[in-house]
């Protein structure tokens, strides 16, 4: 049992472990990269885990071994890290000079609940991608909740929006000036509104609307030739552990930079 | 303005030739001179591309590499201690800022087109930060060479391994800030702070190396020289990404 023990938390099962990982993502680089997976990816970011098992078809056997595999490792990563922890702790406890080894410590603790933020964000919450809206649609979201568009004001050529974002022309259109009002009802209450531009989602709690782009005003290439309003594709998102990920990634930097500054290596003889 | 850019690039492409050579011959002054002129040249440089752009020089394969040019540069300028030894470390770093001319030489020597989101602070801070990071990477791998060309029995306790490690973990911060910035800018701009994406792998990829290089075990010499190894090896893996998304 001792030594499952020490082998759990050894550095050299740290680093076998990281090696695998390494040629895991080097792998799932060449897979979405790929022309016959790199839908199955945006698949995966469009639904939540739960949603790419519950049909069949959904998503390609490759896929799902790949990223099952990718938890397992993950996983074994975790119990690596709470072994290493565990006996560090107890060295830490008969250590006199325990002060950089503490913040290491930290520092990895931190690290494991960051990765776990990550898992949590595609198993938690919700996420509504590419969702067309025009001027007074509305979407429905669990819990009650209801986004309405109540105004799109969008400044420049509705022309460009016909071409994709990339080959639209320099300054035809003035995306800090361009925005979508939206309204977030619950149970026929209003909760809140505001606006979201470009890069500045409307936010109310852990629910985020973004603003994706502007679509195409419908009839603009009818008879009459009428410019209409344009519509806009929003990303409608709830992600309750966003929050944990982004207040503890800055701490786990500044721990790296604190247990830097304890342990700068200057002279020789330093180890 | 085009023009400015390209005499800039190859005048100050063979000020760093220049300061090679001086430094291999060990005309000490002489090569200073040249990698401080050198160095304001690519500063100028930047700021050109910065003006004509309207958009800090990060972005794109060209500015993006030069910028890392430029703070590595002044890394060898203000950062190296004397050294004995023809091939020391400052020598590493101007065959490093040489390799990334090299490289820039099949990038269109030109400031990037002007877009909306290359003046949103979290772009810019992930981009910068990038750059920063491989420069304090490639660095650091200056002083791993310069290590790993010692005799054997002078390796134990040798300072180019401590000034190469401190280097590295500047580089692991530099890089996490990067990423910090970039969760960010996912975040509001596609409404969750990550995404299955190549470029989520290849970023995941670089922190994986950076923490194989720091928990690799042991206390002896071959821990020291495999720690050294897997040090160079990582800017390499950096600067592979910046090639292939700027060819992308």
């Amino acid at each position: 049992m001792k030594k499952l023990v020490e082998h759990l938390s050894s550095m050299q099962f740290t680093t076998g472990i990281l090696v695998v990982l390494m040629f895991w993502f080097a792998w799932g680089i060449l897979l979405a990269e790929s022309d016959l997976y790199r839908e199955g990816f945006r698949m995966m970011n469009r639904l939540l885990a739960p949603a790419w098992f519950s049909t069949p078809d959904r998503l390609s056997p490759l896929l799902k071994l790949w990223f099952v595999g990718l938890c397992l490792v993950m996983a074994v990563l975790g119990i690596n890290l709470i072994f290493c922890s565990w006996t560090k702790i107890l060295k830490l406890m008969r250590s006199r000079q325990a002060a950089s080894r503490l913040i290491m410590l930290i520092i990895h603790m931190v690290f494991g609940l960051v990765a776990l933020g990550h898992f949590g964000s595609f198993v938690l919450g919700y996420r509504y991608e590419n969702t067309k809206l025009q001027e007074g649609h509305s979407i429905t979201l669990p819990q009650g909740y209801v986004v309405t568009v109540n105004k799109i004001h969008f400044e420049g050529d509705v022309k460009q929006l016909h071409q994709r974002p990339r080959d639209a022309r320099p300054g035809a259109f003035n995306p800090e000036a361009s925005f979508c009002e939206v309204a977030l009802t619950r149970d026929e209450n209003p909760v809140s509104q505001g606006r979201a531009y470009f890069l500045r989602p409307f936010t109310w709690n852990d629910i985020q609307v973004t603003l994706k782009r502007f679509t195409p005003p419908k009839g603009i290439k009818g008879v009459d030739g009428k410019a209409r309003k344009p519509g806009v594709m929003l990303i409608i998102s709830r992600n309750p552990v966003k929050a944990v990920v982004f207040i503890l990634f800055p701490v786990m930097i500044a721990g790296i930079g604190i247990y830097m500054l304890m342990t700068w290596r200057t002279r020789p003889n330093d180890k | 303005m085009n023009h400015l850019i390209l005499t800039g690039y190859t005048v100050a492409f063979a000020l760093y030739a220049a300061t090679l050579i001086t430094s291999l011959l060990k005309w000490d002054r002489l090569s200073r001179l040249l990698s401080v002129t050198a160095l304001t040249l690519t500063g100028c440089i930047l700021a050109g591309i910065s003006i004509a752009s309207k958009q800090p020089p990060v972005f794109e394969g060209f500015s993006g590499l030069m910028f890392t040019a430029f703070v590595l540069g002044a890394l060898g300028s203000f950062a190296c201690r004397s050294e004995d030894k023809r091939m020391g470390v400052k020598a590493w770093v101007w065959i490093e800022v040489l390799l990334l001319f090299g490289i820039m030489l099949f990038f269109t020597k030109e400031p990037p087109p002007h877009r909306f989101h290359h003046t949103y602070l979290w772009v810019v801070l992930f981009h910068g930060f990038r750059g920063v990071a491989l420069s304090f990477a490639l660095f650091s791998a200056a002083h791993f060479i310069g290590f790993r060309m010692e005799p054997e029995r002078r390796r134990a306790n040798n300072p180019l391994f401590g000034q190469g490690r401190n280097f590295l973990l500047l580089s692991a911060i530099a890089f996490l800030c990067g990423e910090y910035a970039g969760i960010v800018w996912c975040q509001n701009g596609w409404g969750d702070f990550w995404h299955w994406s190549p470029a989520f792998f290849q970023s995941t990829l670089i922190i994986l190396c950076l923490m194989f290089a720091f928990h690799i075990p042991g206390k002896n010499p071959r821990s020291d020289d495999l720690r050294s190894v897997v040090a160079i090896m990582t800017p390499l893996v950096m600067l592979t990404v910046v090639v292939v998304k700027g060819v992308s």
